[in-house]
């Protein structure tokens, strides 16, 4: 059978740093940081990709494979299919330089924050380019990128969110996938502490109602992390059962009011 | 009025819709009932309705929502002041919450929810059972 013709560079990673050399680069973190670089150039959350793990490899027609490393330095020469591919990673590059940029590619965060995490553990940066000496340089990302990104474009504040609870756990720390409202991928949560992982793992596939900390994007709004505090199943019951209780829990104060809505406009105004 | 709520909260609940109120309007709902019964009355709540919070983006869509009422909602159409302005923060705290429908007998408010892109059906005109639980129709 004849071998497959070897395919063209389509950009290259960079670990540039002092005496940073690809045998001195241990292989975790280049797989987490080929990983990143392979979300950020296939561009997208599919929604197929719902199912998956968070940060799961695209699906075959997206992905990007290794073709040679350079030793000089610590260039790694990458192969991929997908079109997009180099617009995306020069999309990605803008977004570091002007924030305000992101738009609703928020699937550009995870992987820049783990690309900066790999940088920060290299003492390097990583140079994402076009192929060959003096290729265009689409992103470079160093170990403070992530945090100088987050700063300028997330706001953090405590808030509920309405969900389904759809996976609770995690190898290395409990997360759990939350299916909300006008969002076609999960939203993974924080889980700080096991009674409340336990609490979660009860409810699967049940709706509930998370209190806790947000990050959102400051341009549209988007919740793109939540760190769970308390969790809580509000349930109506039946209208008479309701009544009553809210009745006998102080709701029966309103009966000495002689005119309910004369006192309310008085106190909220008149509508 | 307190007829029509009733019929409502039926409904819902024999529909098993999760339920929402605005914190904003538990304020008001507190103004009639004594300070010591607060927290129990709020406990009873938060077990059966889902408190929308008035947070940091219901507070941007409050503030968007009011820079357009000037434009949609006719001077003599809108509510006094400060009443205009919980209205706001009601609709804004359910939209941010994912509330898709907001159920009222204001006309100015049905406005309001309707700019912030929500269905604003008005209170049911009566049972929606032939038999209604006689705990609701008082």
């Amino acid at each position: 059978m004849k071998k497959p013709k070897k395919p063209p560079t389509a950009f290259e990673v960079e670990f540039r740093g002092p005496g940073v050399y690809p045998e001195l680069i241990p292989l975790g973190a280049l797989s987490r940081a080929l990983t990143a670089v392979q979300r950020l150039a296939v561009g997208h959350d599919t929604p197929q990709n719902d199912d998956d793990e968070e940060g799961s490899e695209p699906s075959v027609g997206g992905n990007v494979g290794l073709l040679q490393v350079i030793r000089g330095s610590a260039i790694y020469q990458i192969a991929t299919p997908a079109p997009l591919a180099v617009q995306n990673l020069r999309e990605t590059g803008d977004v570091l330089k002007e924030p305000d940029s992101l738009g609703d590619r928020d699937y550009i965060l995870g992987p820049l924050d783990e690309l900066s995490s790999v940088a920060k553990s290299l003492s390097a940066i990583i140079i994402i380019k076009q192929p060959g000496r003096g290729g265009v340089v689409l992103a470079t990302i160093a170990g403070n990128s992530y945090a100088n990104l987050s700063e300028k474009l997330l706001i953090t504040g405590n808030t509920t969110l309405f969900g389904r609870v759809e996976r609770v756990g995690g190898a290395t720390a409990n997360k759990c996938g939350l299916r909300i409202a006008n969002r076609s991928r999960m939203l993974f949560c924080e889980v700080p502490t096991q009674s409340i992982a336990r609490l979660l793992g009860e409810k699967l596939y049940e709706d509930v109602a998370v209190r806790g900390l947000a990050t959102w994007i400051k341009t549209t709004w988007r919740v793109v992390g939540f760190k769970i505090h308390t969790v809580s199943q509000p349930r109506l019951g039946s209208a008479r059962e309701m009544i009553d209780a809210l009745r006998n829990a102080g709701g029966s104060d309103w009966d000495k009011i002689d005119d309910p809505e004369a006192f309310l406009k008085e106190t909220v105004g008149a509508r | 009025m307190q007829k029509r709520c009733g019929w409502l909260l039926d409904r819902l609940a024999d529909e098993a819709h999760k339920v929402f109120i605005s914190s904003i309007a538990l304020g008001e709902i507190l103004t009639g009932i004594r300070r010591e019964n607060h927290g129990s009355f709020v406990a009873e709540l938060q077990r059966r309705f889902h408190i929308a919070e008035f947070d940091i983006p219901a507070s941007s869509l409050a503030a968007r929502l009011w820079q357009d009422i000037p434009q949609n909602i006719a001077k003599e159409d809108r509510p006094e002041r400060r009443c205009l302005h919980s209205d706001v923060m009601i609709v804004a705290a359910a939209k941010v919450a994912t509330c898709r429908q907001l159920y009222t007998h204001e006309p100015s408010v049905r406005k309001i929810a309707e700019l912030a892109g929500m269905e604003a059906p008005d209170l049911p005109k009566g049972p929606h059972r032939l038999f209604p639980d006689p705990a609701t129709q008082s």
